[in-house]
């Protein structure tokens, strides 16, 4: 006879086996951390203080703005409930007056509620006097209603005329006075401007419009941005900085949306690429940016092929030159030595690959981007020559150009391959002046060069911030270059509104401008990454900073870390 | 003895006026400010650039601007940083100069502790194999450079043997434990000043070695540990003291290098970059400081000669 029976046991044990089964599957069971590779230590975290990609990177995942561009380059809305539009009634129809509407029961990290005027505030911030952050001058669209007509006009004059200390500083403070951004209620902010703007609603997915805790910032001075006191509306608070080591962020539980997989992000400052890639190579970070010589391991290695990942960087580099050259400032001297180089063999042979041969100034994944752009300098070696030949200088013969260069990354290696190309293919001479940073800085607005090494990284995605620069008298025109039809192509644009409509106008502009040659586009920079299988959901973005994927952190989720 | 110690404080506030005074007028004629430094290739406008400096003070006459900095400098105060904006240049030094000084501590022990008997024992077995595996290995770190022997280590003992994280920066200095991330780079920091104190230890022991009482003493039947230790190394340890003091100096300071390679947020790296970001606060403020600590250390070597050899004076 049996003591006990089986069958109940039986059952008891496949239903425990189905139900064990069954609740594995509903939350990730594995730790959410993603390590990253934050590679400096942040200059400021001030939204309205910042302006390096380092800090860039912390404030993306921290704080969120009233809108953002998705991985395509939509506008999508991120505290405000909708996209401002004419039709919404959203933006005014002479275009001077955005009203955004924040969501309902929006809430800072620390779980107080967020209203309308934190943006007033921290807009007000922005244009406190000395800030040294020179993306302020994009928002001096803003109007700022002093006794003497605008403020924000009034100091865009000043500059331009070279005003500075004391003066300055009043017609600043007289903006910060009469700005006009307005919450009437806790839930609407209002934007006057002293313009129309075509580009103001990208303008609000960037840092300086976030808004900021102004009494956080009364209380703690200095010390607000530091982990204990900073408080922040994004994704991801800031739970932790040591500074120079290592800062951790920990998911923000009071944010808007709340399908944030990971509980934390971990951020090292390891500054050389090399050990970055061994710690990476160690499972100790989960993500790495490459440099030229990582990029160069990754290609012989077949398990690390299948972790890469490569993006467009929206940058294009180059040199630009000074049109009051005696050799320069003819033209075809310029049109030449842009036809007088092989992009590719650049692109292959010096970055081993790391970035993309452009012939135009407008980069790929940019709206006015043209591929064919820069057309007639690509397989024109012998062209170029002719036109040297044409001008005067057949072979070169007598003609020695300064070429000054900065010491970072490889534009030193930039710089002896455009000798070598030059000295080639044209027969001119090139003398190359290395300086570290800042001093290539002071002696480019100085205008104390023939050529020089630079490059252009887009602030927002418009062909507006690719052409105002070469605009006559432009603070950032150091070529002298001037051309009045260019010049009204560039107003005329600012003017319109129809995206397809400036496209043309500028795409005219780029033909102008690729035309006389001030600045020869030689390559496009791209994003080289290393992503590690376990990290699901990374987005890459051509605008994201320092880090890959900070844009949009809160989509990754980390399955099947060893 | 106090006598001497006051003259010797005045010189110090001389040297460190001077040394005030050489750097200030150096940093500021060099081409270019922080507002410079921060543009990079993408450049920035000279208008923008002059109304900054001229918001900080930093358009205003030199003389005034030295004055400035000197009275908020006999305050204690060095300034705010332009590189990270907001803060302390005082703070940010007091932040780094704690793991550089555990660092180099360490370093210093490593350097001290093979050094000394590494070179004692060559120069006792001089010109035995012993004595030229020593030079050979001794030599190989002198010659490598310290980020080749930093990669080496990171190699070997983290991502070959798994000893060590290869981010050894995180959390150094905060407990006792952290210290073990310091291995590694105390050993990359201390290998040159390690080479170097063998040498001078295995010359100096053997110039002493030859001496005559020396020679009569191991016939007067001295064991050997008390003959070396008792007798030939305190004689032969003046040259060694001498250096000890700049080798303790420059370890404490911390290197770029192998700051920048293990992740440690020194202030090593903060002698070099502070340069190239016109961060001028931080340029003084680090300058003043290793002036300070080779002049400290140098004070204390110098008080060490009378202790190991009552012949020399103090004064």
């Amino acid at each position: 006879m049996r003591l006990f029976s089986v069958r109940p046991f039986l059952l008891v044990a496949l239903l425990a086996a189905i139900l064990g089964v069954g609740c594995s599957g509903d939350a990730p069971t594995e730790e959410q951390v993603l390590n990253t590779n934050l590679t400096a230590e942040p200059q400021s975290l001030d939204p309205q203080r910042a302006t390096d990609a380092v800090s860039l990177s912390v404030l993306e995942a921290i704080y969120s703005g009233l809108l953002r561009l998705s991985p395509d380059l939509e506008l999508e809305a991120d505290v405000a409930s909708e996209v401002p539009t004419v039709e919404n009634g959203g933006i005014s129809e002479d275009g001077l007056t955005y009203t955004f509407h924040l969501r309902d029961d929006l809430k800072w990290s620390d779980g107080t509620p967020l209203v309308a005027q934190a943006f007033v505030d921290g807009a007000r911030h922005l244009f406190e006097p000395g800030s040294g952050n020179r993306y302020v001058d994009f928002y001096r669209v803003i109007a700022a209603t002093g006794s003497d007509g605008d403020a924000n006009l009034a100091v865009e004059e000043a500059l331009a005329a070279g005003v500075e200390g004391d003066p300055l500083a009043a017609l600043e403070r007289a903006v910060v006075d009469g700005l006009q951004v307005e919450a009437p209620d806790d839930q609407t902010v209002v934007y006057r401007l002293n313009r129309p703007s075509p580009v103001f609603l990208l303008l609000t997915t960037m840092w300086p419009l976030y808004p900021i805790r102004q009494d956080v910032l009364e209380a703690s001075g200095d010390q607000w941005t530091e982990a204990g006191t900073l408080v922040s509306n994004g994704p991801f608070t800031l739970a932790q900085w040591d500074h120079s080591e290592f800062i951790q962020l920990a998911r923000n539980e009071h944010w808007h949306s709340d399908d944030v997989s990971l509980a934390t992000i971990n951020m090292d400052m390891i500054e050389d690429p090399a050990v970055a890639f061994l710690a990476y190579q160690n499972d100790e970070l989960d993500l790495v940016s490459l440099g030229p010589a990582e990029l160069a391991q990754v290609r012989g290695d077949e398990g690390l092929r299948e972790e890469f990942l490569s993006y467009a960087r929206l940058s294009t580099n180059g040199v630009y030159l000074n049109t009051s050259n005696e050799y320069l400032m003819d033209v075809r001297v310029r049109q030449a030595l842009a036809g007088g180089l092989d992009r590719e063999e650049f692109a292959e042979a010096v970055t081993g690959g790391a970035v993309l041969a452009g012939y135009g100034w407008v980069p790929p994944g940019m709206p006015g981007h043209d591929a064919d752009a820069g057309a007639q300098y690509r397989d024109a070696i012998e062209a170029s020559q002719a036109l040297l030949e044409d001008a005067g200088h057949g072979d070169g013969s007598g003609v020695t150009l300064r070429l000054l260069t900065p010491d970072q990354g490889n534009t030193v290696a930039t710089a002896e391959w455009l000798k070598q190309q030059w000295e080639t293919n044209l027969g001119v001479t090139i003398e190359i002046d290395v300086r570290e940073t800042a001093t290539y800085v002071a002696e480019r607005n100085a205008g104390s060069f023939d050529i020089v090494i630079g490059g252009w990284g887009t602030d927002y995605p418009d062909p507006q911030n690719w052409f105002t620069q070469f605009r006559s008298g432009a603070g950032l025109n150091s070529t002298g270059f001037s051309d009045p039809e260019y010049d009204a192509l560039v107003d005329e644009a600012d003017l319109r509104f129809d995206l397809s409509d400036r496209l043309g106008l500028y795409a005219d502009a780029q033909e102008i401008l690729l035309e006389q040659a001030p600045v020869i586009p030689m390559y496009y920079g791209r994003r080289n990454v290393l992503v590690k299988p376990w990290v699901q959901g990374l987005v890459g973005s051509s605008l994201e900073h320092q880090v890959p994927g900070d844009m949009f952190f809160e989509q990754v989720e980390i399955d099947g870390r060893p | 003895m106090a006598i001497y110690l006051a003259r010797r404080l005045l010189w110090t506030f001389g040297t460190l006026f001077s040394i005030c005074l050489i750097t200030f007028v150096l940093m500021h004629s060099v081409p270019g400010g922080p507002f410079e430094a921060r543009a990079g290739e993408q450049g920035v406008s000279a208008e923008f650039v002059s109304a900054q400096e001229a918001y900080y003070g930093l358009g205003d006459p030199m003389p005034e601007q030295f004055l400035r900095m000197l009275g908020n400098l006999v305050q204690g105060d060095l300034g705010l940083s332009f590189a990270q904006q907001g803060q302390h240049v005082t703070d940010l030094m007091l932040d780094k100069i704690k793991p550089s000084f555990l660092l180099g501590v360490m370093a210093f022990a490593i350097v001290v502790g093979v050094g000394i008997p590494a070179g004692t024992f060559a120069a006792v077995r001089r010109n035995t194999v012993w004595d030229y595996v020593t030079l050979g290995i001794c030599t190989a770190l002198a010659a490598v450079p310290s980020f080749v022997i930093a990669f080496l280590l990171l190699l070997t003992f983290s991502v070959g043997l798994d000893w060590f994280d290869v981010r050894l920066g995180r959390g150094f200095g905060d407990s006792i434990g952290s210290l073990r991330n310091g291995i590694l780079p105390a050993v990359a920091l201390g290998a040159p000043s390690l080479a170097l104190l063998y040498r001078i230890t295995r010359s100096a022991m053997i110039e002493v070695l030859e001496q005559d009482y020396i020679r009569t003493a191991r016939a007067k039947g001295l064991a050997p540990r008390e003959l070396y230790l008792r007798h030939a190394l305190p004689n032969a340890s003046l040259p060694i003291v001498t250096l000890l003091g700049p080798i303790f100096a420059g370890l404490v300071t911390g290197s770029i290098i192998i700051e920048s390679i293990f992740g440690l947020p020194g202030i090593g790296a903060a002698f070099v970059t502070s340069v190239g970001q016109r961060d001028y606060g931080m340029i003084m403020g680090t300058t003043l400081f290793y002036a300070t600590v080779i002049i400290f250390a140098n004070l204390v070597v110098d008080l060490m000669y009378p202790v190991i050899d009552p012949r020399v004076r103090a004064a």
